[in-house]
């Protein structure tokens, strides 16, 4: 969490935030996957079921394009972020609270 | 996965059916941010995803899915798809971020050399090489027997981004670049239509030039007619009103009607004009000796080459590969010559013979001669028949 709350807060411009220096070990992507459906869950109703923070979008593009594939967890989680912006019923079993969330993101859908 | 998986086609589908423009474009970045996984599940055995991201893809009014994050995952497509999903994605993408167009259109190339032939990949290769087509520092990185693609004259959709450039200067020069009268008749019958504006002003002006140019002499009046025909669907079209073409184009103004029309007006003007230079009354013609003056005949004759044009004191005589005639009659009926065989005279692929208008009594006959492979000696010769 504090990974990612690293990533969302601390970056300077995300609108130009590029996954593609990431270079997780394998644990840690898997937890950042999980946690960025939560975000994305999170994001969508905050947006009044519009659209997922773009920036998550772009998580599951980068993990999607990559070369070897990403584990099969990590690519559920990224279909399920697909799924979330695509307004699909997608079933959120997240740890985090919705207070741990409202700290975590300053979200902007773009 | 499967899970998700299902639940993503099933509401790609359902977002592709619904024909929410509005919807569709607000979720392009979701889509296309499914295009790697596509790619890699196709290239497994799994087309479903590929087709489900293809759905969207082709309803959206939009030209393509933009968003300006694609490059990878049409980097992943280049580099992991198949045939199949190169030719069928590529379109609807956003290429032309890719900083190698040469190599992209290569391997574009590539994948379009060995898939079969189906209307869908026609439509495809069609749509993504008029596209290429419309870059002009990219045109000399076609292929030019890719461009006989557009002879199979697939139905190019309304909304496809290759209709909405393929009337720019770029392509129609490139096209009159091939010399090939198959392919520039195709390629008029695929972007010309009710739904097409004709706005780029050098394009029009370089199709103008080209009916004037390539589509003049004898052997092209089948060419021409093909193309009034369709001239003739297009302004029937668009005499039913503004209200009818504002379907597809809810943009659409009076006063782009009138330009719309006035321009397919020209082109068939363009057309008739050429069809009555070259024209002969031509009439069927017994082939007997009887009755044939044969004093004082000017003949001439010369080499012709396929698609190549010759002026005689008749007129333009030019090699056709449309429909061979079967029958004199026939034959004598048509306005072009026949290369194929058509054995009247020995040793002659064709025979036609023609009533010229002025003077009267004044007939041609024109005899086509193979002389060696993909070469012909055509004899024209002018008689008194009484």
């Amino acid at each position: 969490m504090n990974a990612i709350h690293r990533v969302f807060i601390r970056s300077v411009d995300r609108r130009r935030f590029t996954w593609s220096d990431y270079k997780p070990l394998r644990d840690e992507y898997i937890v950042v996957a999980q946690t960025l459906v939560q975000l994305a869950q999170f994001g969508y109703q905050r947006t009044q079921r519009t659209k997922v923070p773009r920036l998550i979008l772009r998580f599951a593009l980068y993990s999607l394009s990559q070369d070897p594939p990403p584990p099969t967890s990590i690519i559920v989680d990224c279909l399920s972020i697909i799924a979330i912006d695509l307004d699909c019923d997608v079933s959120y079993t997240g740890a985090a609270t919705l207070d741990e969330m409202f700290v975590l993101c300053g979200l902007s859908p773009f | 996965m499967e899970q998700v998986s299902n639940l993503i086609t099933h509401k790609l589908k359902k977002l592709a059916e619904a024909e929410d423009d509005h919807s569709l474009q607000s979720k392009r970045k979701a889509i296309t941010t499914l295009l790697p996984y596509a790619v890699w599940q196709e290239r497994d055995g799994r087309p479903e995803m590929l087709d489900a991201f293809l759905h969207p893809a082709r309803a959206s009014r939009e030209k393509q899915l933009t968003w300006n994050r694609t490059e990878q995952a049409t980097a992943t497509l280049l580099s992991e798809g198949t045939p199949r999903a190169i030719v069928l994605v590529l379109p609807h993408v956003l290429w032309d971020q890719l900083a190698d167009g040469g190599d992209l259109v290569k391997r574009w190339a590539t994948a379009a050399s060995v898939i079969s032939y189906t209307n869908e990949v026609g439509q495809s290769v069609a749509d993504m090489l008029l596209q290429i087509a419309s870059v002009d520092m990219l045109v000399p990185s076609i292929p030019v027997d890719i461009w006989s693609w557009l002879t199979k004259r697939p139905p190019l959709p309304l909304n496809c981004l290759g209709r909405y450039v393929g009337t720019h200067s770029n392509v129609v020069k490139a096209v009159r670049a091939l010399k090939d009268v198959e392919v520039l008749t195709s390629y008029f019958l695929l972007v010309w239509s009710e739904w097409d504006d004709l706005r780029d002003h050098r394009g029009f002006g370089q199709m103008c030039a080209s009916l004037r140019e390539d589509l003049s002499g004898v052997g092209m009046g089948d060419y021409r007619m093909e193309l009034i025909q369709l001239l003739d669907h297009i302004l029937k079209q668009l005499d039913r009103g503004v209200g009818h073409l504002k379907q597809h184009n809810p943009e659409l103004g009076k006063y782009d009607l009138w330009k719309m029309k006035r321009r397919y007006k020209q082109l068939r003007e363009l057309l008739l004009e050429a069809e009555k230079r070259t024209s002969f009354s031509v009439t069927a013609f017994p082939h007997t000796d009887s009755g044939i003056n044969t004093c004082g005949l000017p003949r001439r004759s010369c080499v012709l080459l396929p698609s190549h044009a010759c002026s005689f004191p008749y007129g333009t005589a030019c090699l056709s590969r449309s429909s061979p005639p079967t029958s004199f009659l026939e034959a004598s009926m048509s306005p072009c010559f026949a290369v194929d065989a058509f054995p009247f005279f020995p040793h002659t692929l064709a025979t036609l013979v023609m009533r010229v208008s002025s003077p009267p009594h004044r007939y041609v006959t024109i005899l086509i001669i193979p002389r060696q492979l993909d070469r012909f000696e055509i004899v024209i010769s002018c008689f008194n028949f009484k």
